[in-house]
C-alpha cells in the first residue's frame, strides 16, 4: 500500500480465512484460480479436499479453513484457490478471499509470541501490521510440507501403510 | 583455436559401451577350437574403435589398456597364435576393466586401480610374447624353402615388412575440434613420430614398421580421407613416394628379369602386385576406399596384361615394366580415374607399336584375347594366370573379394600381403556398412521422448474432451464436425502408437548380459550350464527394460546357484551333466511374459514348509503348493543350506517380487521336485498408458486396469452368500469369490435405494492368482488412460496406483488391484482368526 516503502521489504500475498488475515511469500505463489470440483481421495484427512487436473498435472487441494477450524467452509463462485509452488511440488490451498500484495520491511515484522493454536508458531515468520489490522505471515513451504498437512510421504507413514 | 570436445564425451561413452557389449557377446560366442575369423576381426575392430575414440578424447588409461588388448587380438586374427580359453577370460576381464574405466570417466564409479590394469595388461602381453616366438619358428622353414629365384622378392618383402618405413603425413582443412596431441599420441603409437607445423599447416613424419593401412586406420577415426595425405619417404622427407618404385622396385624388378634366363611370368605378376600393393596404399591418401576399388580392377587388368606381354617378348620386358610404372606415376600424380588409366594404356601402345593391337584388344575384350595369347605362347606357366582371367572378370562384380583370388596365383608371402589389402578393403567396407545404421537412426535423449509422450498423452485427453463436448450437439446438424473429430481420434491414436513405439526396445538389451552372467557364475560354482534365449526380439517399454534387468539377473543367479545341480549330482539323477537355463520372452495379450526356466532340482515343498515353521510363520498343514512357493518371496526366507557369494542370504526374492509388483506386474512359480523350476514374470507393455475400465462408485469415477479384470456381471440373488454374517461371497460358476464393497472401502455414501449386491454390478478381478470381486454402481466405459503420478505432488495413496485425467478434464483414480485383492484376503484372514 501507499504507506509502505516499495521494493525494500519482502512481498506477501495476503488472504483472509474467516476474520483473520494471512500472508504468504509472493514468490511461492504460482497462480490464483476459482474453486472447481475436485476428485476426492478416499481415506484422506477431511482438510484434503482431493485432487484437480491443472493442465495435465494432478494437484492436491487443501482447505486451510477446515485445517485451522476458521470459518464455515462453503464453496461458491467466490471461493479462491491459491496454487503454490513449493520445492518442485504444486499444491493448492482454499481460502475465503485474496486481499492484496503487500510489502513488509523486516523491521515491521514482529516475532510471534508463543501461543497455543492450530497453527504451530514454528510455521509463522512473524506478525505484520497493515491498516491497523494484523497480518499473520506464514512460512507456507514449511507448513505445507510438514507432517501434519499429510501431503508428503514420510518414513513413518510408509511403514504404517 | 579449439572447441570444447567434452561435449562429445557422451557420444563416445555411449559408443564405447556399445562396442564393449558387442565385444563381450562375440567373445562369449567364440568357438575356442575353431574361432570364426570374422568374429575375431569384429572383436578387434571393437577394441580398436574404443582405442581410437579414447585417444582422441585423451583418455589415456583406456587407450593403453585397449592397445595391449588390440595387439594380442591382431596376432590372433592373423592366425599367428591359437586362441585359448585363458585368453577369452583375459579379454572378458579386460572388458570389465574398460567398462570400469569408462565409468570412472563418467564419474559413475571410483577410478580403477592402476595395479589391476597393469596386471591385466601384463597377462595379455604374456600371451602376445608367446605368439612372437611362434612366428619366428614359423618363419625359418619358410626361408629355407625359398628358391634362388625368390631371393629378390623375399629381399623386397623384407624391405617392406621389417624395415621401418618413413612416411610424411600432410593435413588439409583439419576441423578445429581435432586435438593434435590426441592425434599425435594415436599415430605415435605406430612408431617414431615427429610433428611439424607451420601456422595452420601440420605435417607428421612417421617412422614405422606398421603397414600404411594402420596409419590410415588411425587417421580415419578422426579425419576424412580427403583431409590428409600419407606419402612414403625413402630416405629424405623431400623424396616423392613414387621415387620408391622408380629407384627400388623397378630396379629390383629389372635385375631379376635380367638375371633369370627363363623368366617366370608368375614372378612378374608377383612383383607387379607388390608394387601395386604399395602404390595402392599410397593412392588411398587421395581417395577413399570405395573409389579405389573399381580402379583396382582396371589396374589389375593392366598388371596381368603387362605380365603376359613381358613373358611373350622377353626383350621388351624392361620397357613393358617401365611402361607400366609410368602410368602409375601419372595415375598417382593426376586424378586417378578410369579414364586416365585408359590414356596411359594408349601411352604404352605408342611405346610398343607392334604389340599395341594385342594389348589394347586384350584390355577391351578379355576372354577372346586370352585365348589368342594362349595359342601364341602355349607355355603352361603363362596359361596359369590367364586361366584366372575370366575368374577375375567374374569377380569384378564383387571388387573386394576379387583381390582374395590372387593369393592363388602369387607367392605365399605376397598372398598374405594382398590378403591384408583385401582385409583393409573389407575393413573400410565394414565401416561403410556400420555407418549405414547411423545414417538411418538418430540418438535422442530419453527426456525428449518422454516429453513427447506426455504431450501426446495431453493431446489424447484433449481429443477425448472434444469428443465429449461434441456428443452433446446434434450430430445431423454438425455432421462435418463429428466426422472430423472421428478422423482426429484415429489420427491421435496412431500418433500415440508411433510415439509409444519409439520407447519400445527389444528385450535382447536385457538378455544380452546373461551369457556372461551364466558363464561367470557357472564356472565359479563348477556347474555346466547352457543358456538358451528365446523371443529376444520381444519389445517392451524402455522404462521397463531398465527396471526388469536387476530382478531378472537375480532370478538367473538363483537358478544357477540353487536350481541347477552339480554335474555329479545331475549324472546320479540321470540327467545330462550340462544343465539348461532358458530365458523366454513373449507377448501374451496386453502383457509381456518373461520366463526363467531351469532343469534343476526344483523347489522342495517339505524343506520350505519346515523352514517356514522354524521361522514361526503361521501356516496350516494343508497349504497349497502355490502358497508354499510364494513363501520364498518372503523377506529373509532362504532354504539354502549355506550362504554362497552368489546367493542364499534370503534377501533378494522379496526384493524381486516387490520390484515386479511396483512395475505393475506379477510373478509366479511352477516347479517339480527333481525336474526343474520355472518362474514367470508378467509385465504390462508399458508404464505410461493403461487400458482401463471406468466404473462409477457413488458418483465418483474409478479406473480398474483392464488387464486385471476377468469379468463383470450383475449377480443373481441365488449366487450371493454370506460368511459369518457380513462377509459376502459370490458364486461364479464353480468358484466362491469374496466380494468387496467399494463404497465402504473408499468411504463413499451409497446412492439411494442401493442396498443389495444385485442393485449394482460386480467386477471380478485377479491379481497374484487370487481373485476378488468389487461391487460398483455402474460400468462407464473402457478408456485408454495416461497414467499420472499422484506422488509427484501428493503422496502414495493406499488402494490406488495412480491417477488419470478423463475426457471431461476431471481426475479419476486408478485402482490398485493388488492392494484391493489383498485387502479382501486380509479380511478373510481376520475372519478366520489367523491374524
Amino acid at each position: 500500500m501507499s504507506n509502505e516503502n516499495e521494493g525494500l521489504g519482502r512481498e506477501f500475498l495476503t488472504f483472509t480465512l474467516g476474520m483473520e488475515e494471512y500472508g504468504v511469500d509472493i514468490l511461492k505463489v504460482q497462480e490464483i484460480r476459482g474453486y472447481e470440483l475436485v476428485t476426492k481421495i478416499a481415506n484422506s484427512p477431511n482438510f484434503i479436499k482431493g485432487v484437480i487436473n491443472l493442465r495435465g498435472v494432478i494437484v492436491p487441494i487443501v482447505d486451510l479453513r477446515i485445517k485451522f477450524n476458521l470459518s464455515k467452509a462453503d464453496y461458491n463462485e467466490f471461493t479462491v484457490v491459491i496454487i503454490l509452488n513449493l520445492q518442485s511440488r504444486v499444491v493448492g490451498i482454499v481460502v475465503d478471499s485474496v486481499s492484496d500484495v503487500v510489502s513488509f520491511l523486516p523491521g515491521n515484522i514482529k516475532s510471534a509470541p508463543d501461543f497455543a493454536s492450530a497453527l504451530d508458531t514454528g510455521y509463522i515468520i512473524g506478525l505484520g501490521t497493515r491498516d491497523q489490522s494484523m497480518v499473520i505471515l506464514v512460512d507456507i513451504e514449511q507448513l505445507m510440507l510438514s507432517q501434519e498437512m499429510a501431503l508428503v510421504d514420510s518414513i513413518s507413514e510408509l511403514h504404517s501403510a | 583455436m579449439s572447441i570444447d570436445i567434452s561435449q562429445f564425451y557422451q557420444v563416445f561413452f555411449e559408443e564405447a559401451a556399445e562396442h564393449l557389449a558387442v565385444m563381450e557377446s562375440l567373445l562369449l560366442s567364440l568357438d575356442i577350437e575353431n574361432p570364426n575369423s570374422e568374429s575375431l576381426h569384429a572383436i578387434f575392430r571393437a577394441a580398436h574403435s574404443i582405442k581410437g575414440g579414447a585417444g582422441t578424447f585423451g583418455f589415456n588409461d583406456l587407450t593403453e589398456a585397449t592397445h595391449v588388448m588390440e595387439s594380442l587380438l591382431d596376432r590372433l586374427r592373423n592366425q599367428e597364435l591359437t586362441l585359448t580359453s585363458a585368453m577369452v577370460d583375459a579379454f572378458l576381464a579386460s572388458g570389465d576393466v574398460l567398462r570400469a574405466q569408462l565409468g570412472a570417466h563418467q564419474n559413475l564409479n571410483p577410478a580403477v586401480d592402476p595395479e589391476v590394469v597393469r596386471l591385466l595388461c601384463d597377462k595379455l602381453q604374456s600371451f602376445s610374447d608367446v605368439s612372437v616366438n611362434s612366428i619366428i619358428l614359423n618363419e625359418i622353414p619358410n626361408k629355407k624353402h625359398s628358391s634362388s629365384n625368390d631371393s629378390s622378392h623375399s629381399e623386397l618383402s623384407s624391405k617392406l615388412e621389417t624395415n621401418a618405413q618413413k612416411y610424411s603425413i600432410d593435413f588439409f582443412d583439419v576441423p578445429h575440434g581435432v586435438s593434435w596431441p590426441g592425434l599425435e599420441c594415436e599415430v605415435g603409437r605406430l612408431g617414431k613420430l615427429q610433428h611439424d607445423h607451420v601456422g595452420e599447416h601440420h605435417t607428421f613424419f612417421l617412422e614405422t614398421q606398421s603397414p600404411i593401412e594402420d596409419i590410415h586406420e588411425c587417421l580415419t577415426f578422426v579425419l576424412q580421407t580427403s583431409q590428409y595425405a600419407i606419402n612414403a619417404i625413402l630416405s629424405s622427407p623431400d623424396n616423392s613416394s613414387y621415387g620408391f618404385f622408380d629407384d627400388e622396385l623397378s630396379n629390383d624388378f629389372n635385375k631379376s628379369n635380367e638375371d633369370s634366363s627363363d623368366y617366370d611370368p608368375i614372378e612378374g605378376v608377383e612383383h607387379v602386385l607388390i608394387a601395386y600393393a604399395q602404390n595402392n596404399a599410397s593412392k588411398q591418401m587421395a581417395n577413399n576406399a570405395q573409389q579405389t576399388i573399381p580402379q583396382f580392377d582396371e589396374m589389375e587388368m593392366a598388371l596381368i596384361e603387362s605380365a603376359v606381354e613381358m613373358a611373350t617378348y622377353q626383350s621388351e620386358i624392361v620397357e613393358a615394366g617401365y611402361g607400366f610404372f609410368v602410368p602409375l606415376e601419372t595415375l598417382h600424380a593426376a586424378a586417378p580415374s578410369a579414364d586416365s588409366n585408359i590414356t596411359s594404356k594408349d601411352q604404352i601402345s605408342k611405346d610398343q607399336p607392334p604389340k599395341e593391337e594385342l594389348g589394347y584388344g586384350f584390355f577391351t575384350d578379355l576372354p577372346e584375347v586370352a585365348a589368342e595369347v594362349k595359342s601364341d605362347i602355349p607355355t603352361e606357366k603363362i596359361s596359369a594366370p590367364i586361366n584366372h582371367l575370366p575368374h577375375i572378370e567374374e569377380k569384378k562384380a564383387i571388387p573386394i573379394t576379387s583381390r582374395g583370388g590372387h593369393s592363388q596365383v602369387i607367392g605365399r608371402r605376397e598372398g598374405d600381403k594382398v590378403e591384408e589389402e583385401a582385409k583393409a578393403g573389407r575393413r573400410s567396407s565394414d565401416k561403410v556398412t556400420t555407418q549405414t545404421p547411423d545414417n538411418t537412426s538418430i540418438r535422442v535423449s530419453v527426456e525428449k521422448v518422454d516429453q513427447m509422450l506426455n504431450l501426446v498423452g495431453e493431446l489424447v485427453i484433449t481429443q477425448a474432451m472434444l469428443m465429449q463436448g461434441v456428443s452433446q450437439v446434434d450430430p445431423t446438424a454438425f455432421e462435418i464436425l463429428s466426422n472430423c473429430l472421428a478422423q482426429l481420434e484415429r489420427n491421435t491414436r496412431d500418433l500415440q502408437e508411433s510415439v509409444m513405439s519409439i520407447r519400445m526396445m527389444p528385450i535382447s538389451f536385457v538378455f544380452s548380459r546373461f551369457p556372461r552372467v551364466v558363464r561367470d557364475v557357472a564356472s565359479r560354482l563348477g556347474k555346466q550350464v547352457e543358456l538358451k534365449l528365446e523371443g529376444e526380439g520381444t519389445e517392451l517399454d524402455r522404462g521397463l527394460i531398465e527396471k526388469i534387468a536387476d530382478p531378472l539377473t537375480h532370478l538367473v543367479r538363483n537358478s544357477l546357484d540353487h536350481g541347477i545341480e552339480l554335474p555329479e549330482v545331475r549324472r546320479s539323477r540321470g540327467k545330462p551333466e550340462k544343465g539348461t537355463l532358458t530365458l523366454t520372452a513373449s507377448h501374451q495379450g496386453g502383457h509381456i511374459v518373461i520366463e526363467v526356466r531351469d532343469d534343476g532340482g526344483g523347489l522342495n515343498r517339505d524343506k520350505i514348509l519346515a523352514k517356514a515353521l522354524e521361522r514361526g510363520m503361521a501356516i496350516s498343514k494343508d497349504i497349497t503348493d502355490q502358497e508354499i512357493w510364494a513363501l520364498i518371496f518372503e523377506a529373509g526366507f532362504s532354504t539354502a543350506d549355506q550362504v554362497t557369494d552368489v546367493s542364499g542370504r534370503g534377501v533378494g526374492m522379496d526384493v524381486v517380487k516387490r520390484n515386479i509388483i511396483a512395475l505393475g506386474g506379477s510373478i509366479e512359480i511352477n516347479t517339480a521336485l527333481g525336474v526343474g523350476t520355472s518362474i514367470t514374470i508378467r509385465l504390462p507393455l508399458t508404464l505410461a498408458i493403461l487400458d482401463g475400465m471406468s466404473v462409477d462408485v457413488g458418483g465418483e469415477t474409478f479406473i480398474i486396469p483392464l488387464a486385471s479384470v476377468i469379468e463383470s456381471l450383475r449377480p443373481e440373488a441365488s449366487s450371493i452368500h454370506t460368511v459369518s454374517g457380513n462377509c459376502s461371497v459370490l458364486k461364479v460358476r464353480d468358484e466362491y469369490i469374496p466380494v468387496l464393497d467399494l463404497h465402504e472401502v473408499f468411504t463413499i455414501p451409497k446412492p439411494e435405494g442401493f442396498n443389495q449386491l444385485r442393485d449394482g454390478i460386480v467386477v471380478v478381478m485377479e491379481a497374484n492368482s487370487k481373485k476378488a470381486a468389487v461391487w460398483v454402481d455402474n460400468l462407464l466405459g473402457q478408456p485408454q488412460v495416461v497414467i499420472k503420478s499422484l506422488e509427484s505432488n501428493y503422496k502414495k495413496v493406499k488402494g490406488f496406483s495412480g491417477a488419470t485425467i478423463m475426457g471431461d478434464g476431471r481426475v479419476a483414480l486408478i485402482i490398485d488391484v493388488i492392494t484391493i485383492v489383498n485387502q479382501v484376503n486380509d479380511n478373510k484372514l481376520n475372519a478366520g482368526g489367523h491374524k
